[in-house]
């Protein structure tokens, strides 16, 4: 069963159209980027992939569910690009809220909820309300609440925005681990290079169609970097 | 259910943590000065045209009015703390974190009503015991009924909660808070017309007939309190008529909120 579906998926807002005759799949274990320029759709395929919204077309399954169903959404971790957190809440408080929204229970839910903390380097900052951190840290805290469970489906959209190098690569490290566990991962991102070392796979999206997709040697032509095969497809 | 218990709770911590509570308190202890001279009216002798007359009636009618207008006001408490507390996490976005779980629309906005009606129905219970033990000190009255008001006062609570929250959807806070008084104030207005009998025919009285029955279901239990002549309320067809309500309002509330998009 594949672990994400789009099959023909439109989506329309008003008279704007987000995303055309959209055909993306992934293999459980495996990694997907989904590369555009601001606008091309791939906050919308996220949001279609999480039930937050319907297809004016076609259809997107997850785990072979419809998104809509919360079963659906079993296993599944999630990083917004726009991480919004309670100010007043504690690290600590938020991520047991989530380990017990995520299925959690009893002592699983606090070993989890610690080992992650240490493993993002919020450990320290456990009893912090989240409106004291800095966006670095509220990003770090953003990574463990999506790889609590753990995962068997990440969605990262935008997932190094806020972080600074080392945060960066610390990302990439989690998400490395996570692969290893054989999670499945789906990238949204503008940055290349972040896509490039973390994804075998990539599709380049602008104006809600998909350009192009495949491994990455099958998109980048010879010669040529990911960033020129990017303004290539993009350009036309 | 584990996560029902929790999304619940955190609606309740974070309803409990809003610049409205501090107020809340405030109108409380307000309240409670109001309550504590409504219910000191003793048995009255007055005298018509010279002849005396003997008015029993007068503690059981102040404790009535005040604990349905104590009822009424935990009612509007409902529904202007619902007003933005489902609509508050999806425009700062915390609701999409929540919602990327296995946790359906339905139980994410039972659970935001449910920690709203938790603060509205816990000032409603410090108000309406401090006030009933005042009328049963001072006026030795028989407290049994306000339980009956008190399951009345949460049924109302939940209706008006629930209609309050899934208007809030659509409409803004403001508005949506306008529209509570006036449906409050309209249908308050209705059921007093209604049982005065001065409203016969017309809007008003088809909501007195058919609308729920906020200050009537809250009234009609503790016409214990008030000579027999002067009770008019039937208590078990208002109760199941604002259970309808509630469960309609419910339904509402997870239809609307089930088939909205969610911004990411």
């Amino acid at each position: 069963m594949l672990a994400v579906e789009f099959s023909g998926v439109s989506k329309r807002y008003g008279l704007r159209e987000a995303l055309s005759e959209v055909s993306l799949h992934l293999e459980p274990g495996s990694a997907l980027g989904l590369l555009g320029p601001n606008g091309a759709g791939k906050t919308t395929c996220l949001r279609l992939l999480l039930g937050f919204a319907r297809p004016t077309q076609g259809q997107v399954r997850l785990g072979g569910h419809d998104p809509r169903q919360p079963e659906s959404r079993h296993g599944l971790g999630y990083l917004p690009e726009r991480l919004s957190l309670p100010p007043q809440m504690q690290v600590r408080d938020l991520l047991l809220l989530h380990a017990q929204l995520a299925g959690l229970q009893g002592s699983e839910c606090r070993q989890q909820v610690e080992a992650l903390m240490q493993r993002m380097g919020v450990a320290e900052r456990a009893r912090d309300p989240l409106g004291n951190l800095s966006k670095g840290l509220r990003q770090r805290v953003g990574f463990a609440q999506a790889f609590l469970g753990p995962p068997r489906l990440l969605l990262l959209d935008e997932p190094t925005s806020g972080l600074d190098p080392i945060g960066i690569r610390d990302a990439r490290e989690w998400i490395g681990e996570a692969r290893e566990r054989g999670c499945t991962v789906l990238i949204s991102s503008h940055i290349l290079s972040e896509v490039e070392q973390t994804c075998d796979r990539i599709a380049i999206l602008h104006e809600g169609r998909v350009r192009a997709e495949g491994s990455v040697s099958e998109v980048v032509g010879e010669d040529e970097s990911l960033e020129d095969a990017f303004v290539r497809w993009v350009r036309g | 259910m584990n996560a029902w218990r929790a999304l619940s709770l955190d609606a309740l911590r974070d309803a409990m943590r809003r610049r409205i509570v501090p107020v809340l308190v405030a109108v409380c202890i307000l309240s409670l000065l109001a309550v504590d001279g409504c219910t000191s009216c003793a048995p009255a002798q007055i005298e018509v045209n010279g002849v005396p007359q003997q008015l029993d009636g007068l503690p059981g009618g102040m404790g009535m009015l005040t604990l349905v207008v104590l009822g009424l006001w935990v009612i509007t408490l409902a529904g202007i703390l619902c007003a933005d507390h489902l609509r508050n996490t999806l425009e700062e976005g915390y609701a999409t974190l929540a919602l990327s779980r296995p946790v359906s629309r339905t139980s994410y906005a039972f659970a935001r009503l449910a920690g709203a009606l938790g603060v509205a129905l816990s000032v409603g219970a410090v108000l309406m015991a401090a006030a009933s033990y005042l009328i049963g000190l001072r006026t030795g009255l028989p407290l049994s009924p306000v339980l009956v008001t008190a399951l009345a006062c949460t049924l109302g609570a939940i209706t008006l909660g629930a209609f309050s929250m899934c208007l809030s959807l659509h409409l803004p806070r403001l508005a949506t808070v306008l529209l509570v008084f006036a449906a409050i104030g309209t249908i308050s207005l209705s059921n007093l017309l209604g049982v005065t009998q001065y409203g016969s025919g017309g809007w008003l009285s088809a909501i007195d007939r058919i609308g729920p029955p906020l200050a009537t279901s809250l009234a009609a239990p503790l016409q214990a309190w008030l000579p027999p002549e002067w009770a008019r309320l039937e208590t078990g067809p208002l109760l199941l008529r604002l259970l309808a309500w509630s469960a309609i309002a419910l339904f509402q509330l997870g239809i609307e909120f089930r088939r909205m998009e969610i911004r990411g």
